[in-house]
């Protein structure tokens, strides 16, 4: 082993046994994450792989292949899928940042991918592929010819993560490109969705839930997945269970011509990135600035009312910081998931109301979940600036507490236009329509509460807190995650005892509904108001330090 | 003397747009060499080509005797590199980030000690070497940075914006740890910088490049020379006529 990859294994090593050390600002978060990980999930995946090589063992050959397909499918997954996500336990090395230093290229490529294959997904991908192998084999001499397809499909992944890698290093430098390469990134999680969530479905419809080999039968995922490697894995297994060498052979040339394949194109992307030729979409021509009304309609407002002038200023800022704003793009999911949950949840005997209620209820949660880790969630950076002028801190909460509640009840409608096409009750509509406002509201209230406590900075192109701010993120994520059912709950009660009791007069408790969430909300903007000056200092500390 | 850095019609394009444009420069070694221009001149790409960072449209590019896009490795083997973005890994210490820089420079472990106990002393970060880069403030990452790149004694060092960011006192120690190293051992120091004052102060040339063309080289005397303004003119001045800005005077904003 050259000088160079000894040394980038010892890097490796630096940054792994470093995640598990408190820096003197204290991430306590992070090491907890470590442990956890350490702890609990990678011994949870082991038991989870020897369920899976018992699994194996007692399925014939195909019913065998549709349980590897599935499991090589979400091995996979998590490969293409861990660079998108950001979530990194240790620090990414990030061979980019070696570049002026005298490491080879050849290195550079080389240790790129041995340090992909020693990580902890390549603990957790070895525990399923040996429960494979072992689970599966019928005879001592099939394991020779398995290794060969689960070394190079172990090759596929390893080589496919390490492009995902190097794309999106590429597309650095273009933050419309890169947000789109997230968004597409992501995109396989989406059947995932689907497939979980109409497992559920027919669970909750108490349909006779088949017998798992029936159901794998009836998804008939060999067939189904046999366009992706995981599928040409799986059908290799099953080619060498049936002794049918050159099938096996075929399915094992096609992965050894992708590993080939990918190794070139990471190579080409590689030395792209070494030479500083990063991936821009074209530059977009310039619209001329239109002058806005706004101004002039909060100049005239505020004559008589110099909040609402105000208020109406900052709405138009945190409108156009929306329009703007990372957050944006990454919005596109909410309303593809919710529309999923909302298409099932229309086929549930549930009653109308009840379906509305519940996803009102999600809406408030995915949309406070997104808000919940940086304060003023579209201009999370801008509040700095603010803090330093004389704006009515009243006022900053209030207009970002409009704009989320704007923007959970458009994605609402979506979800709900989708389950009323699956319903056609309009009690959805009117229910979930109805439920988001004072949803909504209280959540709002908590979030501005959660940012002011415990506020960092969040680094909106990544979707990323910086390492040593976790414990301010894992606080704020645990309160939020606490205080939202305390908060909803009298509002799903009113609604729900409300329809139940009086079905004529529910818009009554929905009105009483709404009085407790702007009660609520507004007290939480008082108190948020009220702590704002000893917090000020904190915050532009905090939203500066790192710019 | 042979240039140290030389670089023939260096031209770098991104799209439609000419960032580098037939860019001739020579830098002699030993000198502390000042690259100026405006905002988006085209500095930090040149900084990059020269660096081995980014591979140029056209034109060649030497450093210390070797093309940087055919052999890239020799290059940076004789260089110390300040980057824009520091490039440091943040879950390092000082002590494993300058041992990573000294493995990759293949410098024996005395020698790695040795400098780095020296460096550390020197830039005054000997006491934080153990803690974890990201809890440094942005001039301590910025010294880290410049003692990675001093450790291998190159006889080139590219620093880009060495001194924003850092107070004082560390500016103080980084200028005479520059002067000491042009001075006694003859390294060449190439760095760009906003900071005029600085660079009139430090710098035995420079060069200023506008729209990515060079405009302007040489010592302070050329330099007045080529703009044409008299003999105690600033660099400041020197500069803003050499780029031709028109510094607007702010007479309309009436209400201050």
């Amino acid at each position: 082993m050259s000088h160079e990859l000894r040394t980038l294994l010892w890097l490796q090593g630096c940054l792994l046994r470093n995640s598990l050390r408190r820096g003197t600002v204290q991430d306590t978060g992070r090491v907890v994450g470590v442990l956890f990980l350490g702890l609990l999930l990678l011994p949870g995946l082991l038991v989870i792989a020897v369920i899976m090589g018992v699994g194996l063992r007692l399925t014939d050959a195909v019913g065998g292949g549709h349980i590897l397909a599935l499991a090589f499918t979400f091995l996979l997954l998590i490969w293409l899928i861990t660079p998108a996500s950001h979530q990194q336990i240790t620090e990414p090395l990030d061979l980019t940042r070696l570049f002026h230093l005298p490491a080879a290229f050849r290195d550079l490529v080389l240790g790129s991918l041995l340090l992909n294959s020693i990580g902890l997904a390549a603990l957790s991908t070895g525990f399923f592929l040996l429960a494979a192998i072992i689970g599966y084999m019928r005879a001592i001499g099939q394991v020779v010819p398995m290794t060969v397809s689960v070394l190079l499909f172990f090759g596929v992944v390893v080589v496919l993560k390490a492009i995902v890698d190097d794309a999106l290093a590429l597309a650095a430098a273009d933050r419309r490109l890169r947000l789109l390469m997230v968004v597409i990134g992501l995109v396989p999680v989406l059947p995932v969705i689907y497939g979980q969530l109409s497992l559920q479905v027919g669970m909750l419809r108490n349909e006779p839930l088949p017998e798992p080999q029936a159901l794998l039968a009836q998804l008939d995922l060999l067939r189904r997945l046999r366009w992706v490697p995981s599928g040409w894995l799986a059908q290799a297994f099953v080619a060498v269970r049936r002794s049918a060498w050159e099938v096996w052979l075929g399915w094992t040339m096609a992965l050894a011509a992708l590993l080939v394949a990918g190794l070139g194109l990471h190579l080409r992307l590689m030395r792209r990135l070494f030479f500083g030729e990063l991936w821009r979409l074209a530059v977009r021509r310039r619209s001329p600035v239109r002058p806005s009304r706004i101004g002039g309609w909060a100049s005239a407002l505020g004559r008589h009312r110099p909040w609402l002038g105000d208020l109406l200023m900052l709405l138009y800022k945190d409108w156009l910081n929306f329009v703007r704003s990372p957050i944006t793009a990454r919005l596109f999911f909410l309303p593809v998931v919710l529309g999923l949950v909302a298409y099932f949840g229309g086929q549930l005997p549930f009653p109308s109301w009840s379906v509305g209620l519940g996803l009102a209820g999600l809406t408030a949660f995915f949309v406070t979940l997104m808000g919940h880790n940086q304060l003023c969630t579209y201009d999370h950076v801008g509040i700095a600036a603010l803090l330093l002028a004389p704006v009515p801190r009243r006022l900053i909460l209030l207009s970002n507490g409009l704009l989320n509640l704007a923007v959970a009840v458009v994605l609402l409608l979506v979800a709900v236009l989708v389950a009323w096409l699956a319903r056609r009750d309009a009690a959805v509509l009117g229910y979930a329509m109805g439920a988001i406002v004072p949803l909504q509201l209280v959540c709002n209230g908590l979030t501005h509460l959660t940012g002011l406590l415990f506020p960092y900075y969040m680094d909106l192109e990544r979707g990323q807190a910086p390492l040593n701010e976790a414990k301010a993120s894992f606080f704020t994520v645990f309160s939020a995650l606490l205080g939202m059912p305390l908060l909803t709950a009298p509002i799903m009660l009113l609604l729900g005892l409300g329809r139940l009791l009086t079905p004529e007069a529910w818009w009554v408790f929905l009105l009483l509904a709404v009085v407790y969430g702007a009660a609520i909300y507004g007290l939480l903007v008082e108190v948020a108001a009220r702590l704002f000056p000893a917090r000020e200092e904190k915050l532009v500390e905090t939203m500066l330090a790192r710019r | 003397m042979t240039p140290i850095i030389q670089t023939y019609g260096l031209v770098k394009r991104f799209g439609h747009v000419l960032a580098v444009d037939h860019l001739d420069l020579a830098v002699p070694a030993g000198v502390m060499f000042g690259f100026l221009g405006p905002n988006g001149a085209g500095k930090t790409t040149t900084l990059k080509m020269l660096t081995g960072l980014m591979r140029p449209t056209a034109g060649t590019a030497l450093v210390a005797g070797y093309d940087v896009v055919r052999m890239p490795l020799e290059v940076k083997r004789r260089i110390g590199v300040v980057p824009e973005n520091l490039g440091l890994y943040e879950r390092l210490t000082a002590d494993e980030y300058l041992e990573l820089v000294g493995r990759l420079h293949h410098l024996d472990e005395a020698t790695i000690a040795r400098r780095r106990q020296r460096l550390l002393e020197r830039l005054d970060l000997a006491d934080r070497r153990h803690d974890l880069a990201v809890d440094y403030s942005t001039g301590m990452k910025k010294k880290l940075a410049l003692a990675a790149a001093l450790l291998p004694n190159p006889p080139v060092l590219f620093l880009d914006e060495p001194f924003e960011g850092v107070d004082a006192i560390s500016a103080r120690a980084i200028k005479d740890l520059l002067l000491s190293l042009v001075r006694q051992q003859k390294t060449t120091v190439f760095f760009s910088t906003h900071i005029m004052e600085l660079v009139e102060k430090l710098c035995d040339e420079v060069a200023i490049i506008d729209h990515g063309r060079l405009i302007a080289q040489g010592d302070l005397e050329a330099l007045r020379r080529q703009a044409a303004t008299h003999d105690r003119a600033s660099l400041e001045e020197v500069f803003l006529r050499l780029v031709q800005a028109e510094v607007n005077q702010g007479d309309h904003l009436d209400w201050l």
